[in-house]
């Protein structure tokens, strides 16, 4: 990459303010959260029986839950296991799900329906009845849970990527790519791959909050992360059952996760523009 | 072929079919027969113009014979290596040597990848060549195909067609090929700049010594740039001869119909009578009887109906697939 390229990626990014906007949002979310032992925060796990449902005051800015746990620690550790869990869950998916639709949408044939059938078999079942089948086999804990949700959506990024790469392969560079004697897995990864990166991106953006909540899913039926450890799904299902005098508890962590998913789906937008040499300016 | 001392390419019997399948079972309920038993052979430094209506199996040809299509029947030798005997992994090692630019500039090139980049990558890939010499290598092809070096930082989106066209030429000329074959180069652009590119080839032709399978549907643009023209239609090569012979003594009845066909610019020319032909192609699906011409043929005769030309030789080298010329040639 020259410098002019460099220049303007910054340039595109800069001027695209949904991005920036995008950009801060992630940023400000995935910060507070990695600073969470450094931030002069009570414990979020230890209980205060006397302090139960207070609202938010100077001494708990978001309140207190119904043990008298502080909100505003619960949701910034909270942050940690879901970001973690959200991020690496769609990045296992993307991984997982880019290389079957690289090769299928290649190769197309046997390859290709045997492994789309598999695939419609698999989004017939709702992630979460996946995420439990695939947790049952791996044992509970947070590696595997990520595992289980990264391959239980895999094959939507397989099915979207397939599509996408279906599309590209008719193009002449790709034609003009096999005449020069390239290798299939150099035209896969480098031809086709950087054409087909942008939807994957958009769509991994979108899924990082729908993991957070089937990660509160899988929570409240014992499979996520166990309690009493924060989370910002099971956040905001504990606080349900209590909306009406305490709302606190649930407002704050799904604003929490409001924050961070439209944080992602705007900085995803904006990285699909800059992968497109098209939209750069 | 008489005169076939060195080729550079030798093509024998091509076929190509493409099975339809319909139904759950995707059962094969006929072919489309896209290329019917082609034979030429291309000299070094020579360039073979292929002309024919859409849909006559120009490019189908093309793709075969550079093995981009595997070819139903037939033999493609590419100086001296029968392609298809040769394990993939020799293929494509030899696969540097004979090119092919596109018809289409908008999806010839990567639109994700810069000029550099993408002229860079074969002389990576095969030359192994630093990046200081690679960017070197680089400007020149672009100087060769007449663009400038501050175009190298730039991506396809940016160029126009007959420039990505320069290009696409350009990507093909990095690894030193001694064929390309050019399907349609210039059918997509507008004719100021079809000219550009033809005088373009033309130029690069000599400068590199290259062999060119020109494929073309406009008769004007091969002429220009052909040394022989081979015409077909429907799959088969109908006559095959010298450039000056198929513009002025065109022998097969098709070619003969196809060079009425041309404008003429003149006022005087126009008055006269221009046969041109009526009816349309009749699908390489259900392929007619006899010659395949013979639906539209002006000179149909009984035995066109019942049995398929031979390729008959010419004198002076040419040759033609016509009942017409069989008492000639025996003579």
């Amino acid at each position: 990459m020259n410098d002019d390229t460099r220049k303007k990626i910054i340039r595109t990014f800069v001027q695209n303010k949904a991005a920036l906007v995008g950009l801060i949002l992630s940023m400000i979310v995935v910060l507070t959260c990695l600073a969470a032992p450094f931030l002069p925060l009570p414990d979020p796990v230890n209980q205060t029986l006397s302090k139960r449902f207070k609202a938010p005051s100077l001494e708990h800015p978001l309140g207190t839950d119904n043990f008298g746990r502080d909100v505003l620690s619960r949701v910034i550790w909270g942050g940690r296991v879901s970001m973690v869990v959200g991020v690496l869950s769609v990045l296992i998916a993307m991984g997982l799900g880019t290389i079957i639709g690289l090769i299928t949408g290649y190769r197309g044939g046997y390859v290709d329906n045997l492994t789309m059938r598999i695939v419609d078999v698999l989004m017939c079942f709702p992630t979460l009845i996946l995420g439990i089948l695939f947790m049952a086999a791996l044992g509970s804990g947070m590696t595997s849970l990520i595992i289980a949700i990264g391959i239980s959506i895999a094959p939507r990024f397989a099915r979207l990527c397939r599509g996408a790469v279906m599309t590209v392969r008719q193009n002449d560079f790709v034609e003009a790519a096999r005449s020069m004697g390239m290798s299939d897995t150099r035209i896969m990864f480098r031809h086709i791959l950087p054409n087909v990166l942008g939807d994957v991106i958009v769509m991994g953006a979108l899924w990082v909050g729908a993991i957070i909540i089937t990660e509160a899913s899988l929570s409240f039926i014992g499979l996520g992360v166990p309690p009493p450890t924060p989370s910002w799904g099971r956040m905001v299902r504990e606080g349900l059952d209590f909306m009406g005098h305490a709302y606190w508890v649930s407002v704050y962590s799904g604003g929490a996760i409001f924050l961070t998913v439209i944080g992602f789906n705007l900085f995803g937008d904006g990285l699909r523009d800059i992968l497109d040499p098209k939209l750069r300016r | 072929m008489s005169a076939s001392t060195i080729t550079i390419l030798q093509v024998t019997d091509l076929t190509k079919h493409f099975p339809i399948r319909k139904g759950v079972l995707k059962r094969t309920v006929g072919h489309v027969h896209a290329v019917n038993g082609v034979s030429f052979s291309i000299r070094p430094g020579e360039s073979l113009g292929l002309v024919g209506e859409s849909g006559c199996g120009k490019t189908t040809l093309g793709k075969c014979a550079v093995y981009l299509q595997q070819p139903t029947a037939g033999k493609v030798v590419f100086k001296g290596t029968d392609l298809g005997s040769v394990p993939e992994q020799e293929l494509r090692r030899l696969r540097p040597q004979f090119q092919m630019v596109f018809q289409d500039p908008f999806s010839t090139l990567n639109p994700r990848m810069s000029v550099e980049a993408m002229l860079g990558e074969p002389l990576m890939l095969y030359e192994g060549l630093k990046s200081g010499q690679r960017r070197r290598r680089v400007m020149q092809l672009l100087d060769t195909v007449g663009l400038r070096p501050e175009h190298s930082s730039r991506y396809p989106h940016e160029f126009s067609g007959g420039q990505r066209q320069r290009l696409a030429v350009a990507r093909a000329l990095a690894l030193n090929p001694s064929l390309i074959v050019c399907d349609e180069p210039v059918s997509a652009l507008d004719v100021s700049i079809q000219a550009q590119i033809l005088n373009l080839l033309d130029r690069l032709k000599d400068d590199f010594g290259l062999s060119y399978l020109f494929i073309s549907h406009d008769l004007g643009v091969v002429e220009h740039i052909a040394d022989r023209i081979a015409v077909m239609y429907l799959g088969k090569i109908v006559e095959l001869n010298r450039e000056s012979e198929i513009c002025r003594n065109a022998r097969h009845p098709y070619t003969q119909a196809l060079m009425a066909a041309i404008p003429i610019p003149r006022i005087s020319a126009e008055k006269k009578q221009r046969k041109l032909l009526a009816g349309d192609v009749p699908s390489p699906i259900d392929l007619p009887s006899g010659c395949s011409f013979h639906p539209r043929c002006p000179k149909v005769m009984e035995r066109c109906r019942q049995e398929e030309p031979r390729s008959l030789a010419l004198a002076g080298g040419g040759e033609v697939a016509c009942h017409l010329y069989e008492t000639a040639a025996a003579n």
